[in-house]
Parts: structure tokens; C-alpha cells; sequence
């Protein structure tokens, strides 16, 4: 390089550096004095007290009857049930929560794998009815009767959840339930004795109930 | 280039729907409560009944077949394992070519012969004498675990068998309330 062209080079390498550190500077500047142009007074107003929100609770509970004669529920094994036979137990579904609820279903699960509960004619079949008051331990109700669900297969209540009719969803409400379990009459016949293929006779299925109910529909309130 | 071009677009398609897949509101659901039991077990019961020379509720799944002799006694008996009860029961009972009962009885139930015409209680009762080889209908109540002690004379030398059938249709119905 010639010495006119080095004396011209360290001449723009200067020139850049200071303009560089001008920028630096102003861009800092800025920066201090627009922290300073922002700050403004505010002003609050909140309540002292209350405001609180609590959440509501949506709880289905299962009980057995409490009335004497009647608190197998669902606890107490069903044994030698024939043809013919109905057991009732007798329940109380309570809504405990502070919520309403809302489609009240049942459904059967069974880890077993049997004419129980997978055939749909001679299989078990269930139906529930309600009562307004208690059930006394013969199967009698002095208030009033209304249907939850009619005859159904325990097979249809294994497969999907059915729906139900309960007298009440609401948050504190009380279904005193009969659950009838009804073997239907048979017709098999046990030849010097051995059972038919595909009997009913001589099985057993262990039965999970589950009474599912939903929130009530999401509301709106102004006050 | 143009390749590049579109690969570019294709990372930031994919790259906003995913920011828009995060930072989306959750999906709403509704609020369930389930009430379950335990389990609640259920077992049916069962009509086993089968004949024997000897009186067992060990089922042996068979016809009886046994010797019998002219003029003597053969005691047999007709047994139900199971655990329903059963208002009657079928026999067809085989007998030699030819033969002529002279006697058919039988003891109360649960009751066993311990020698000829002599049960261990009370007496014996004769019952409807049956055609070798066609099904007669006794209407006896049989109970879960229970028997009946039967005796036959007649007068031929030969087999003896005895087959057993109970049907459901006279299992009786009950309602409980537990």
C-alpha cells in the first residue's frame, strides 16, 4: 500500500469509530430520558372487604338403605339366585354436592365374562323405582313411586351407560332407590347332571354400578 | 432458490399453527360426578341331579348303570348337588328284557334305606312303578343338597340303568328384599 492510500485508510477507519460512538451515546440518551417521560401517578380503588368466590361442588354419593331387613345394598353378595328369582336391594343416591346436577346415567361394568352379564334374554335384568319416602324391608312405599329406569339387561347397562330418570339432580337431593335384579325363568334342562352349553346355571359376575351425573348448565348471573 | 422459498413457507405454516394450538383456550368440558360400589357379586344357582347306587354328591355325570338280579333288591339313589330346589324329576329307567317290577318305593327325603323295605326314619312310600326305558315324571320336591333313597324288585337277571333329567321350568321363583 502506498502512503497516501494508508494515510486516507486510518482516515475512514476514525471517521467510523466516532460515528459509532455518537450513536452509542445518543441511543442511551434517549433511552434515560424516555424512562423519565413515561412515569405517571395512578390511582386505585378496591373493596376492603368480601369478594369472595368459592366454587361449587358436584358429589353423588351411594349408600346403602338404612332401614333394618334391607342394608345388603350393594355390598352383600347375591348367592344360588334361580330362574324366576328377584332380589331387591334398596339404595340411597344422594347428591352431596352444592351443585345441581343434571342426565343422571348407570352403568354396569363386570370383569366377568358370562351369560350374566352378557346375554340379553336369559341373562340378569335390572330395573329401579324411587320412592319419596323410605322403603320399608318388605319392598312396600307409602309416598309415591316413580320409575328411574324400566327392565334393561344387565348386557345393555355393560355395553354404555343408560340413561336414567331420578326424582332429583338437584344439590342436596335424597333418591331412595329399589334395585330389582331379576334372573328371568329358564327352560334349561340338566341331563344326569350336566349343565347345557351356554347355561346360566351356576355362575358368578361381580357388578361395579356407577350413577354418573353432569354439571346443570353453566348459568348467568348479574348482581 | 425456489425450493428454499417453499421450504421456508412450510416451517412457518407449521411453526404458527402450533403457536396457535398452545396458546389456544382449553377445550371446555363439563363437570361429572360419578357414585360407584365396590362390586356387587352375583352368582345363580344350579340344578345338578344324577343317579347313584350309593347315596354322594359327588356328581358323576353319567347315566347309573348297575347288575340286577332276579327277585332281590336293588337300592339306588337319585341325588341333586346343586343348590336350587326342584319340584319334580324325570327318570328313565332300563330295566332287563321282559322284566316285571314287583316293587318300587322309596324313603322320605334325605332319608336312606339300611335294609330291605327299612329306611333310617319313618317308612318307605311305593312310588309310580316305570316302563323300562320311558321317562316318568316324579313329582318330588328335591332340595339343594338333598336325595331320595329308591329300592326296585323284578325278575329278570340283567342291567339296571337310570337316567336323570330336571328342568328349570320347575325351579320356583322368589322375590327377596335385602
Amino acid at each position: 500500500m502506498s502512503p497516501v492510500a494508508n494515510v486516507l485508510s486510518k482516515s475512514a477507519g476514525s471517521l467510523a469509530l466516532k460515528i459509532t460512538i455518537i450513536a452509542a451515546a445518543a441511543i442511551g440518551g434517549a433511552g434515560l430520558v424516555s424512562s423519565n417521560v413515561f412515569a405517571a401517578l395512578t390511582a386505585t380503588a378496591s373493596n376492603t372487604t368480601g369478594g369472595s368466590v368459592t366454587t361449587g361442588t358436584l358429589s353423588l354419593t351411594l349408600a346403602p338403605s338404612s332401614v333394618s331387613g334391607i342394608t345388603g345394598g350393594f355390598t352383600t353378595a347375591i348367592t344360588a339366585m334361580g330362574p324366576g328369582d328377584t332380589v331387591n336391594r334398596y339404595i340411597d343416591l344422594t347428591n352431596a354436592g352444592t351443585l345441581d346436577g343434571a342426565t343422571p346415567t348407570l352403568q354396569i361394568a363386570s370383569v366377568d365374562s358370562n351369560t350374566i352379564v352378557n346375554n340379553p334374554t336369559t341373562g340378569l335384568q335390572v330395573s329401579i323405582s324411587a320412592c319419596t319416602v323410605a322403603w320399608t324391608n318388605t319392598g312396600t312405599c307409602s309416598g309415591t313411586t316413580s320409575v328411574v329406569i324400566a327392565s334393561t339387561p344387565v348386557a345393555t347397562l355393560k355395553s354404555s351407560a343408560q340413561n336414567i330418570t331420578l326424582p332429583t339432580v338437584l344439590a342436596g337431593g335424597l333418591n331412595r332407590l329399589k334395585v330389582s335384579m331379576v334372573l328371568p325363568a329358564g327352560s334349561e334342562n340338566t341331563v344326569n347332571g350336566v349343565l347345557p352349553v351356554n347355561t346360566v346355571q351356576g355362575l358368578t359376575a361381580a357388578l361395579t354400578w356407577s350413577f354418573t351425573v353432569t354439571e346443570r348448565s353453566a348459568v348467568t348471573t348479574n348482581s | 432458490m425456489r425450493r428454499n422459498r417453499r421450504s421456508a413457507s412450510l416451517v412457518a405454516a407449521v411453526v404458527g399453527a402450533l403457536i396457535l394450538a398452545l396458546t389456544q383456550p382449553p377445550a371446555s368440558f363439563a363437570t361429572t360426578a360419578v357414585a360407584k360400589n365396590n362390586t356387587l357379586s352375583v352368582t345363580t344357582g344350579s340344578l345338578i341331579v344324577f343317579a347313584t347306587g350309593a347315596q354322594t354328591f359327588t356328581n358323576t355325570g353319567v347315566p347309573y348303570s348297575g347288575i340286577i338280579g332276579n327277585g332281590t333288591v336293588r337300592t339306588f339313589h337319585i341325588n341333586n348337588s346343586g343348590t336350587l330346589s326342584v319340584s319334580r324329576f324325570t327318570l328313565t329307567i332300563t330295566l332287563p328284557t321282559n322284566s316285571n317290577i314287583s316293587a318300587f318305593r322309596r324313603c322320605a327325603v334325605n332319608v336312606t334305606f339300611t335294609g330291605t323295605n327299612t329306611c333310617a326314619s319313618g317308612s318307605s312310600t311305593n312310588v309310580t312303578q316305570p316302563s323300562s326305558g320311558v321317562a316318568t315324571v316324579y313329582s318330588l320336591p328335591l332340595p339343594a343338597n338333598g336325595f331320595y333313597s329308591f329300592q326296585i324288585v323284578q325278575n329278570k337277571v340283567g342291567t339296571l340303568g337310570i337316567s336323570t333329567l330336571v328342568s328349570l321350568t320347575n325351579v320356583s321363583g322368589a322375590v327377596t328384599h335385602s
